[in-house]
C-alpha cells in the first residue's frame, strides 16, 4: 500500500499542477452554473420523472441550475479521468518495469480521482444550493456524486481507445454536453420522457437529481441501484479494454 | 542458464500481428559484465525485443530469463511532464521499492555525474530534450539492476555527457553488470564487448570484415 | 501561385487524413446542428433583435439557425485554428526548403478558406433541409460571416496559443458560450447585454435571427458591415501578432 499511495501522491501533484486544472475545477463549474442562472426561460414546466412521478412546475431557474450542475461535474470528471488514464496509458510501461502492478497503478489512479470527483461534487453542490434548496441534501450530493463517477468511468475508457487529447476532449464536450444539458433537461428536451434515454449515461443520475432536488420521492429506488449497475457495467467494461489492450 | 549468464533468451517468436511474426526464434544470452550492443535497419523489430526482454511484451513461442533485476531506459521519454526532476527520481524509484533516502542518495549521483544537477527544481515539461534524456536513462539505474536495457539511450545529448554515460557504462560492467544497447552509432561499436545485428527477425554477430550491418561496406 | 496552391494541397492532405480533424470539424457540429432539431422542445419564444423587431417561433426553429451558426464556429474555428497552428510549426522548415514567405502564409489561409466554404454550404444545407428559413439567402450569408469571423478567432488564438488541446477547448468553449447562449435569444439574461455586442457571432446571428424568421431585412448592411470589420480585425492582428510579437507574447509562445 505504500507504493499505491505513494504513487497517488505524485500523480495528484502531476494533476495538479496541469495549467487548466484551476479552470476545471473551480471557473468551469461556476461558469456552467451562470449560464443555467441566465439562460433559465420564464415559462414554468412540469417534469415527468420515470415511474409516473410528475413535479408540477417546478421554478424554471432550479431546474436548468440542477441540469447544469449535472453537467458540470459530469464534464469534470470525465476530463480528469480522460486526461490522467490517457497520459498514464505510456507511464504504466515503465511503472511495470519497476515492479508496480497492473492493479496498484489503477487503485492510485482511482483514489486521485475518486478525491477529484469529491471536491468537484461538493463544489458545485454548494454553488447549486444558492438557486435550490433540495428537499433531500445528502441524496442532491449522492446524484451528483453517481453522476460524475459514471462519467469519470466514460473518461477513463475514451482514454485507451483515442488515440489523441484533442478527439477526446472533443468526444467527451459532445456527449457529456449533449447528454446532461439537453437531452436530460426537461425544459430545453422534446425527449425528456422517452424510454431510450435509459442507456445514457447521465439519466439514472439524473433522475435521481431532480427527485432529491423537488419531491424527496423513491430516493431508495431504482435511480440509485441502476446508476451504480451502469458503472459497474462501465468498471467492466475498462478493465476489459485494458486487458485486450495487453494482447498482440 | 550457463553459469555466467544473466540473460537468456531462447527461440523467441513475437510479433503484433501472429502472422507476421517481428521476432523468429530468436536466441541471445548475456553475460555478466558483457555490453552487447543491438543494432539493425529501421523497423527490424530492435524496440520490440527489448520490451520482450524486460517483459512487457509476452512471446508467442520460447522463453526469455533474467537473472535478478532489469533496469529498463525506452526510447521515447517517459516521465512525468508536471513533476520536477527530483520528484520523477522519486515517484520511479518509490515505484522500485526504494527508501527516499536511498533515492535523493542515487538520484544526487547521477544528477551529478551526468551534469544536470542544476535542473533538479525543474519540470520535465521546461527541460531541453537532452536533459530530459539524461533523466530518461538515468531512472534505469535506480535500485542497481543487474541487467541494464537501454533504447538509443543517447539521443539528444551533449557530447560531456555522452562520454559520461559511456563512463557510467564501462563502471558498471566492472560491477559484473550485464548491459543490452540499442545504437545506430558506427563509434559505439568499439565500446560493446559484442555486436549482434537484427536482420530477418533473428540476431547475428557480426562475422567479418565488409559486413554490410557494420557499414563497412555495401550490402 | 503554384507554391501557394501546393502547399494549400499538402496541408489539406495533411489535416483531413487525420481523425480528430475530420470528428472534431466535420462530423460533431453537423451531430450539434441535426440534434439541436431533434431534441428541442416545443415551446414559444418572443424576442427582439437589435432593429427593435420582435421575433415569434418556437424554440426548435430558433434553436435550428443558432445551431447552424453553432456548428459552423466550431467547424471554422477549430480547423482555423489546427490549420495555423501546423503551418505555425512547419514555417521554417518550409522557407529553408525554397517556398516563398507569401506562399507559407497564404498556402494554408488557401486551405481554410476551401474547406470551409463547402462546410459552410452543407451546415446551410442540412439547416434548411430541415426547415426552410423566410429568407434563405440571409441565413446562408449568416453562416459564412460566422465561418470568417471565427476562422479569424482560430487563426488567432493558433497565433498566440497553438497548443492543440487547450486551443481546441478554448474555441469550442466560446463558439458555445457565444452562439448557444449570449448571442442567443435562449440565454435570456444575457441576449441582447451591451457586452454581448462585442461577442464575434453576435452580428452573424442577428442577421440569421432576421433572415430566418422575418421577411424583409433592416440589420443585414450594419450587421454585414460590423461583422466583416470583426473578422478583418482579428485577421490583422494574427499577422500582426506573428510578425511583430511583443516581448510577453513571445515568452508565452515559447512556453506554449
Amino acid at each position: 500500500m505504500n507504493r499505491v499511495s505513494s504513487l497517488a501522491g505524485f500523480l495528484a501533484l502531476d494533476f495538479l499542477r496541469h495549467r487548466l486544472m484551476v479552470f476545471l475545477l473551480l471557473l468551469f463549474p461556476l461558469l456552467i452554473i451562470f449560464m443555467a442562472v441566465q439562460g433559465a426561460p420564464d415559462q414554468p414546466v412540469p417534469i415527468h420523472l420515470d415511474g409516473d412521478l410528475v413535479v408540477p412546475m417546478p421554478a424554471p431557474e432550479e431546474i436548468q441550475v440542477l441540469s447544469f450542475t449535472m453537467t458540470a461535474v459530469a464534464l469534470v470528471g470525465a476530463l480528469t479521468g480522460f486526461f490522467t488514464g490517457f497520459q498514464l496509458k505510456s507511464l504504466t510501461m515503465r511503472l511495470e518495469v519497476l515492479g508496480v502492478k497492473p492493479w496498484q497503478v489503477g487503485l492510485a489512479q482511482a483514489i486521485v480521482l475518486v478525491g477529484v470527483d469529491v471536491f468537484v461534487v461538493a463544489f458545485a453542490g454548494n454553488v447549486s444550493r444558492f438557486w435550490i434548496e433540495p428537499v433531500a441534501p445528502g441524496w442532491h450530493y449522492g446524484a451528483l456524486l453517481l453522476g460524475t463517477f459514471v462519467f469519470t468511468l466514460f473518461g477513463l475508457i475514451l482514454a485507451r481507445v483515442a488515440d489523441s487529447r484533442a478527439l477526446g476532449l472533443n468526444v467527451i464536450l459532445a456527449v457529456a454536453v449533449l447528454d446532461t444539458a439537453f437531452l436530460e433537461n426537461p425544459v430545453l428536451s422534446r425527449r425528456f420522457t422517452e424510454g431510450w434515454l435509459d442507456i445514457l449515461p447521465a439519466h439514472r443520475p439524473v433522475q435521481l437529481l431532480y427527485r432529491a432536488g423537488f419531491t424527496g420521492q423513491d430516493l431508495w429506488g431504482v435511480d440509485a441501484a441502476a446508476a451504480v449497475l451502469y458503472s459497474l457495467v462501465l468498471s467492466g467494461i475498462l478493465i476489459a479494454v485494458m486487458r485486450i489492450e495487453r494482447i498482440p | 542458464m550457463t553459469s555466467g549468464a544473466v540473460l537468456r533468451a531462447q527461440e523467441v517468436t513475437f510479433g503484433y500481428n501472429r502472422n507476421h511474426p517481428i521476432l523468429r526464434n530468436l536466441d541471445l544470452e548475456v553475460d555478466a559484465g558483457e555490453i552487447v550492443g543491438i543494432s539493425g535497419e529501421n523497423g527490424s523489430g530492435k524496440s520490440t525485443l527489448l520490451k520482450a526482454i524486460i517483459g512487457l511484451l509476452k512471446p508467442q513461442q520460447g522463453t526469455i530469463r533474467v537473472r535478478g533485476r532489469a533496469g529498463y531506459s525506452p526510447q521515447e521519454l517517459l516521465l512525468f511532464d508536471h513533476l520536477t526532476v527530483r520528484e520523477n527520481f522519486r515517484v520511479f524509484g518509490r515505484a522500485a521499492g526504494l527508501p527516499r533516502a536511498r533515492i535523493d542518495h542515487d538520484a544526487d549521483s547521477l544528477m551529478e555525474r551526468l551534469g544536470f544537477t542544476k535542473y533538479r527544481e525543474t519540470k520535465i515539461g521546461e527541460l531541453s530534450g537532452g536533459t530530459a534524456q539524461k533523466l530518461n536513462f538515468a531512472i534505469s539505474l535506480l535500485g542497481s539492476p543487474e541487467v541494464l536495457v537501454l533504447d538509443e539511450p543517447y539521443q539528444g545529448m551533449d557530447h560531456a555527457s555522452y562520454v559520461a554515460f559511456w563512463e557510467m557504462q564501462q563502471a558498471l560492467r566492472r560491477h559484473g553488470k550485464a548491459i543490452i544497447v540499442v545504437s545506430h552509432l558506427i563509434e559505439d561499436e568499439k565500446r560493446f564487448t559484442r555486436t549482434l545485428h537484427l536482420v530477418n527477425g533473428r540476431l547475428q554477430a557480426c562475422a567479418q570484415k565488409g559486413c554490410p550491418y557494420c557499414g563497412e561496406g555495401p550490402p | 501561385m503554384n507554391q501557394t496552391f501546393a502547399l494549400a494541397h499538402s496541408f489539406l492532405l495533411d489535416m483531413l487524413r487525420q481523425r480528430t480533424v475530420v470528428f472534431s470539424c466535420f462530423i460533431l457540429p453537423l451531430v450539434i446542428l441535426w440534434s439541436t432539431w431533434w431534441v428541442t422542445a416545443d415551446l414559444p419564444m418572443e424576442f427582439r433583435i437589435d432593429s427593435g423587431r420582435i421575433i415569434q417561433s418556437s424554440m426548435i426553429d430558433i434553436h435550428l439557425v443558432t445551431g447552424a451558426l453553432t456548428a459552423m464556429a466550431i467547424t471554422a474555428g477549430l480547423f482555423a485554428f489546427l490549420v495555423t497552428a501546423e503551418a505555425r510549426r512547419v514555417a521554417d522548415p518550409l522557407k529553408v526548403a525554397g517556398y516563398s514567405g507569401f506562399a507559407v502564409a497564404a498556402g494554408p489561409f488557401t486551405a481554410i478558406l476551401g474547406v470551409l466554404l463547402v462546410a459552410a454550404l452543407a451546415s446551410f444545407g442540412l439547416a434548411t433541409a430541415l426547415d426552410v428559413p423566410q429568407q434563405p439567402l440571409g441565413v446562408l450569408w449568416s453562416v459564412v460571416l460566422t465561418t470568417l469571423t471565427y476562422a479569424a478567432v482560430g487563426a488567432l488564438i493558433a497565433t498566440v496559443y497553438p497548443r492543440v488541446m487547450e486551443g481546441s477547448f478554448i474555441v469550442l468553449l466560446l463558439s458555445f458560450i457565444d452562439l448557444m447562449f449570449v448571442s442567443n435569444p435562449m440565454g435570456e439574461g444575457v441576449y441582447m447585454q451591451s457586452w454581448a455586442y462585442w461577442l464575434p457571432g453576435f452580428w452573424a446571428t442577428q442577421i440569421a435571427l432576421e433572415s430566418g424568421f422575418l421577411a424583409t431585412d433592416t440589420v443585414l448592411v450594419k450587421a454585414t458591415a460590423l461583422s466583416l470589420m470583426y473578422a478583418l480585425a482579428l485577421g490583422l492582428l494574427s499577422v500582426l501578432l506573428r510578425l511583430r510579437p511583443p516581448a510577453f507574447l513571445r515568452r508565452a509562445m515559447r512556453a506554449a
